[in-house]
């Protein structure tokens, strides 16, 4: 991390300093919220993300929302939360870049607010409640830095009708096997064809190193999800998907996997328009793809056929109740 | 294109610049513009105002500029000629802050950060990891809409301090210290660089060449423009059309069909570990 930005209110936090404690040499600049530089109009998310910077912010207001009515995995109550907005990934088909002005990192340190926050919302309902918490970052990939999945998952181990979904792309997966499972957390695991993954999913861990860490997870108890969002319509399709299911499918207990989920590639229809302005030169984002309302998204008969093949793939390998579709982010 | 333009504010900060980039004088438009292919450099006179005038003039004039770099010097409780980059820029009297994305700290390693607190007078009370100057917050309000904060940026370097105020500044010390800034100027320079501009021109100038021969609505043009774009990325290379004996619309059709005919192809160029 080259530059860091602190908001004045957490210049000492204990958290700060830790994270500081890593960086020596950082240029440190003081701001007064994280939105006077996270939310600046004149920034190109591009080039920032060349070298993003970190901004340690204390985060106010609604810290647990509501997930959209299509966002679950079987529950009946669904919010999400961020404790850090965006992902040190540079996937091509990220919403990512088309919601956020800035590719900088913001972490926010107050973690036991989000956890005190989540235990109130998790008491309001009488059923289990589930808290996904990789919706504007990557659940684990920045762990070593910020420690938020240590301190969450003590906060879930107190709350067991509160539900947690971690969603990765990391294969940083170290403070889950230092420590027993927990019955209430599930480890969802975003899974594209390698071929897609070297093409598309830049920085990322391969397709082989996030099975290996879905094994490693499932041997020390932990409950884990598949996340095969988005699906990208390519030439070969069939094989390179089929490829995919069955190199996954065949490396784990299937029986033991918690949710399957499949979504495809859509976008609003104004990220898409900020993302081609900033990668003209992206493959992915020149294919042709219509509008849908405020959506963009292939054909419809494209993202159906895409959608019932994958279906009557998994189907032959899982049950119903494992399967969520059309999860879209 | 792109195009970075250097902003001084005094002759002796312009000069070691001008024989550097071999910068050529051209009276344009009452601006004091030294041109080259490559890079500009405008003098804007003292004071935020100046500054502000003059650049938000260039940026009109010059449509091409891509890149603002703001090179001068500046009093900071610092060793004379020690050199600093903007990490913030404010404006003293208005308290209005901008924050220019850095480059990698691999590139400048020996350029401090600091805060560059832009006043209408000399100030004297000097501190650490604050310089002051009297024309960047002009600079980068100018800026502001044209240019994203990548973009923009100010590299001072120390010309007074609590020993060696103000009034004490020699004219000969302010060249050598612009010439030792020369190579952050570079580093600068190469960090302005956008890539993607390259693959906007080559569109522009085929659209460009396009319409010329055949008659595009505005709604057209834009798609015109999209669709070579896609064209270009899918493909590697523009579309081939004949202008002659052909509409718009025909030509919007045909394109619309051979991009809905080249699907995404992944391979795998080399395992990655799989």
């Amino acid at each position: 991390m080259d530059t860091i930005y602190i908001e004045d209110r957490i210049r000492e936090h204990h958290r700060t300093l830790a994270i500081l404690k890593r960086y020596p040499k950082a240029r440190i600049i003081s701001i007064e919220r994280y939105n006077e530089v996270f939310n600046n109009a004149s920034q190109n998310f591009r080039k920032q993300k060349q070298n993003p910077a970190l901004i340690l912010a204390h985060k106010e207001g609604e810290r647990v929302l509501p997930t959209p009515d299509q966002y679950h995995i079987g529950g009946k109550h669904n919010y999400y939360f961020s404790h850090m907005l965006n992902c040190i990934y540079d996937c091509r088909y990220c919403f990512l870049q088309g919601m956020y002005r800035s590719a900088n990192y913001v972490v926010f340190v107050n973690y036991e607010d989000f956890f005190a926050d989540i235990k109130t919302a998790a008491m309001q309902h009488e059923k289990p409640s589930w808290y996904f918490s990789g919706y504007d970052c990557d659940s684990l990939a920045l762990e070593p830095i910020t420690q938020f999945v240590e301190h969450c998952l003590d906060a879930f181990s107190d709350t067991p009708q509160a539900w947690l979904e971690l969603r990765t792309k990391s294969t940083q997966i170290r403070p889950l096997l230092s420590r027993p499972a927990i019955n209430n957390c599930v480890v969802a695991f975003s899974l594209s064809p390698e071929e897609i993954v070297q093409a598309e999913e830049h920085k990322t861990a391969s397709l082989q190193k996030r099975i290996t860490a879905l094994q490693q997870l499932q041997t020390n108890g932990w409950k884990i999800g598949l996340r095969f969002d988005p699906l990208i319509q390519c030439e070969g399709f069939e094989a390179i998907y089929g490829r995919m299911f069955e190199q996954v499918l065949s490396a784990i207990d299937i029986e033991a996997v918690h949710s399957v989920s499949l979504g495809p590639f859509r976008l609003p229809r104004d990220f898409h328009k900020k993302m081609i302005k900033l990668y003209p030169d992206s493959k992915l984002l020149s294919a042709q793809l219509e509008f849908n309302g405020t959506h963009v998204s292939y054909p419809e008969a494209t993202e159906t056929a895409m959608i019932e093949w994958c279906e009557t793939t998994l189907l032959n390998h899982i049950t119903p109740a494992q399967y969520f579709p059309c999860v879209s982010t | 294109m792109n195009l970075p333009c250097i902003i001084t504010a005094l002759p002796a900060e312009s000069r070691p610049l001008i024989e550097h980039f071999k910068l050529q004088g051209q009276e344009f438009n009452g601006l004091q513009l030294y041109t080259s292919d490559h890079c500009l450099l405008l003098q804007t006179g003292i004071g935020k105002l100046s500054a502000a005038s003059k650049v938000a003039a260039a940026l009109q004039e010059r449509s091409d500029i891509t890149g603002i770099i703001n090179v001068g010097i500046a009093g900071c409780d610092a060793p004379l000629g020690t050199q600093v980059v903007a990490g913030c820029v404010e404006d003293a009297g208005s308290g209005r802050r901008w924050f220019p994305h850095l480059p990698p700290l691999r590139s400048l390693p020996n350029v401090k950060s600091v805060v560059v607190q832009t006043h209408d007078k000399p100030e004297i009370e000097y501190k650490k990891e604050l310089a002051f100057d009297m024309e960047a917050a002009g600079i980068f309000n100018a800026a502001r809409g044209k240019l994203d904060s990548s973009a923009v940026h100010s590299i001072k370097v120390v010309s007074d301090n609590k020993k060696s105020q103000v009034t004490s500044i020699d004219k000969v010390q302010v060249l050598n210290w612009m010439a030792s800034c020369i190579p952050a100027v570079e580093i600068m320079i190469d960090y302005l660089h956008d890539p993607t501009l390259a693959h906007v021109h080559e569109v522009d100038e085929f659209v460009a060449s396009l319409s010329q021969q055949i008659r595009f609505t505005v709604t057209q043009t834009h798609q015109l423009h999209r669709m070579a774009t896609q064209h270009l990325t899918l493909r590697g290379c523009l579309p081939n059309i004949n202008s002659a004996n052909t509409t718009a619309k025909a030509v919007l059709l045909r394109l619309k069909n051979e991009l809905a005919n080249m699907p995404l192809s992944y391979t795998l160029p080399s395992a990655k570990d799989a």
